[in-house]
């Protein structure tokens, strides 16, 4: 008996600690059912876009069948912060859908569960390389191999609260601006205020971004090495912890949890000052806490170097069983009309032909609110994507954004130096 | 009056394979209780422990190739850059806070609520945060405990004074993270311990009266001895969750800052499901299956020594 209960203890502890760890083969299936009988039912994944953007989205999807009736779409949506966790989990268990929408920054780590979109399935799919941004379909490449096809194309920038500035008597910035008067303004409103003037993040685009604009610095070499002790990133990494802890001027994070701090104590209306994408234009402005928008280019330092890109689409799992149906598919998720409706609805638009429509979309729906919005996005994308640059990450980038936000909380709050919180990023992030 | 005797109930003849057969059908009825749960152990418990001990020895990227490591997923635990080492040692330190704090407060709280006339009231109001969704009450502390947050804002309005960012701090994030977890794991024990409060045997206690035990002493000789089998329950129980921790430092610190609040189940969580590698993931669950397993064989047989059944 005594044996007894200390076996049920002994398999019940081992059951419990157990269940944390994951257990799966990666065997082949797919997100596509029915084959057989000409009807196919494709599993769509994609992150959460707020409820104008998903409704866009499922009307593209019916569009899917509206052109092909034997396809249809199953659209289901997950918080971009748990997205590529769970499609990880998808992946792993074989239950990874056919379409799945791709960040290029996660694209490395993805590439081999994906098939690139090529020969049939890029005439399935429509395909056609000149009516693309260039650097949108770069972005979605790996090995020279396209992955997925661009819905959009998304720029770092940087978004201030034109009423704070107004209270502060300081004048709005413009597109070109410096790193010096980006603080002088961060100075002149957190003294007015009383209250930091800039939002800072452990966001990997939008801190980098802001790194890169200062002196050039990358976190992750051309060749998809991780560089955090690089000198250029360290010098530029100091000039950012010390706008929170010399300069005073900055809002750092409560906790290594919220990894968007500073784009959302920016809406919130808490912080004058934000870098977050092109992809916010238009919800950054109708979720703002009653005040006015402005967007402007990342301030840039002398060896300043632009800003990133980056942007998403959609590609085909390699377990997908329809993939000629999933090109097609994504064919109409991203053509010129979809690409016009989704612009509509506030995306950046990685189709030239769409800027039109992305535009006319702000000035319609935010201008009358917040007048003259429109004009400064055209403006001010059109500025930032000619001196963008793709973001390049690592294969292991998951893993290197969840060290940042845990070693870079000690760096924001001057509990350990920059290099310190860059040398254990390095140590523990390095492949 | 007629009296009825055994006699003058009528027999049966006495069928001398009866008892053979009776003891036939026992085993097949208990065989027939017993399946049901040996089938679930084996699917649920067996097979999956012996998946992840197998997997532990394998390199098994979420998709790719799988191959054989050997040794490998263990040693990499112990190389410079991994937080195995942190993790472990933040679960023991979690471990060796959240059990005491509990334990003690649980047991007083349960002594006073079972003296007072609103204990059932008491137990429901108590209980409320066991039964709260884990990550929705993380989230709301983390609100609680930040910049400006109730806590901050209350401080200030009374004596003027800022917290320091107590999640963002590496000196106090383990301890907020400690008083969430108390706070909410604390009417579990408390609901155990005044059930077996109410469950005391008046007649040793009254006993204990009259021999002159009193108070501190009647506590301590009389009712705690009398409640270390509820007490041994609540110890392994809460040690085991404390060793599982992942929920709350996951939801409010996400293992930060630095390495300050990383637990082993969530280095497991975040090798596993964030970087991709199942088979590194592995092995840390297995060593802390194994940290488990002998603190709770320590504990079964030390409980000889202080745990009193009669």
């Amino acid at each position: 008996m005594k044996l007894a209960k200390k076996l049920t203890a002994i398999a019940l502890g081992g059951a419990l600690v157990l269940g944390a760890s994951a257990c799966g083969a990666s065997t082949p299936s797919g997100g596509g059912e029915g084959a057989a009988a000409g009807n196919v039912t494709l599993d769509w994944s994609f992150w959460a876009q707020g409820d104008e953007g998903n409704k866009t989205w499922k009307d593209l999807a019916s569009q899917v069948t509206a052109k092909y009736p034997n396809i249809t779409i199953n659209l289901t949506t997950a918080p971009f912060a748990d997205y590529f966790t769970k499609l990880q989990s998808q992946l792993a268990s074989g239950t990874a859908p056919c379409i799945v929408s791709m960040q290029s920054l996660r694209l490395p780590a993805f590439a081999k569960a994906m098939t690139p979109i090529d020969g049939d399935l890029a005439k399935a799919a429509g395909f056609t390389e000149s009516e693309w941004d260039g650097g949108a379909l770069k972005a979605l490449q790996n090995g020279d191999k396209q992955y997925a096809l661009p819905y959009g194309l998304s720029t770092m920038l940087m978004y201030y609260n034109k009423d704070a500035f107004k209270a502060a008597g300081v004048d709005e910035p413009k597109d070109g601006w410096t790193t010096d008067e980006f603080v002088s303004a961060a100075e002149k409103i957190t003294k007015a205020t009383g209250k930091p003037a800039f939002g800072q993040t452990f966001s990997d685009l939008h801190m980098s971004a802001q790194l890169l604009a200062y002196n050039g610095a990358k976190p992750v070499s051309d060749s998809g090495e991780l560089q955090m002790t690089d000198p250029a990133f360290e010098s530029a990494f100091t000039w950012y912890t010390g706008l929170a802890t010399d300069k005073k001027i900055s809002s750092i994070p409560a906790s290594s949890a919220d990894v968007p701090w500073g784009e959302q104590q920016f809406v919130a209306g808490n912080v004058a000052m934000a870098v977050d994408g092109s992809w916010n234009v238009k919800s950054n402005v109708t979720d703002a806490a009653g005040f006015k928008v402005g967007v402007v280019t990342l301030p840039q330092g002398p060896d300043g170097a632009g800003t990133f890109s980056a942007n998403s689409g959609f590609g085909i799992s390699s377990t997908c069983k329809s993939k000629t149906e999933a090109a097609q598919a994504i064919g109409v998720l991203t053509d010129a009309t979809s690409q016009m409706a989704s612009a509509n609805s506030g995306n950046q638009p990685a189709r030239t032909a769409a800027i039109p429509a992305f535009i006319d979309g702000l000035k319609k729906d935010i201008d009358p609110k917040n007048p003259g919005y429109s004009e400064q996005v055209a403006a001010v994308t059109k500025a930032s994507s000619a001196k963008a640059v793709p973001f390049i990450s690592t294969s292991n980038w998951d893993k290197v954004t969840k060290l940042m936000a845990q070693q870079f909380q000690q760096a924001y709050s001057g509990k350990s130096s920059p290099q310190d919180a860059l040398k254990n990023v390095q140590q523990s992030g390095a492949k | 009056m007629t009296a009825i005797t055994t006699n003058t109930v009528p027999r049966r003849d006495v069928d001398p394979a009866a008892p053979k057969k009776r003891k036939k059908n026992d085993s097949r009825a208990a065989l027939g209780f017993l399946t049901p749960s040996a089938v679930g152990m084996t699917v649920f418990i067996l097979l999956p422990t012996i998946l992840a001990i197998a997997t532990s020895f394998f390199n098994w990227p979420t998709f790719g190739e799988i191959s054989f490591a050997g040794l490998d997923n263990y040693r990499n635990l112990f190389a410079p850059g991994s937080q195995f080492t942190a993790a472990l040692i933040n679960t023991v330190v979690f471990t060796l806070l959240i059990v005491p704090i509990n334990l003690v407060l649980t047991l007083s709280t349960a002594f006073w609520v079972a003296s007072s006339r609103f204990s059932r009231l008491y137990r429901v109001l108590f209980f409320l945060p066991v039964v709260t969704p884990t990550v929705a009450t993380a989230v709301i502390w983390k609100l609680i405990y930040q910049p400006n947050g109730i806590v901050d804002s209350t401080m200030n309005s009374l004596f003027g004074i800022h917290l320091p960012n107590l999640l963002g701090d590496s000196s106090t994030a383990l301890i907020a993270v400690v008083v969430v977890i108390v706070w909410q794991g604390f009417g579990y024990n408390m609901l155990i311990f005044s059930a077996a409060i109410d469950q005391l045997p008046q007649d040793i206690i009254d006993a204990s009266k009259l021999d002159g035990a009193h108070g501190l002493t009647q506590l301590m000789r009389i009712k705690i001895p009398l409640l270390t089998p509820a007490i041994f329950f609540a110890t392994t129980v809460t040690m085991i969750s404390a060793f599982q921790l992942f929920s709350e430092p996951f939801v409010m610190t996400a293992g930060g800052p630095g390495t300050s609040t990383v637990t082993v189940v969530m280095n497991v969580y975040q090798t596993a499901f964030q970087d991709g590698e199942l088979g590194a993931a592995a092995a840390p669950a297995i060593i802390l299956f194994v940290l488990i397993l002998i603190v709770t064989l320590i504990q079964w047989i030390g409980q000889k020594k202080w745990v009193h059944y009669d």
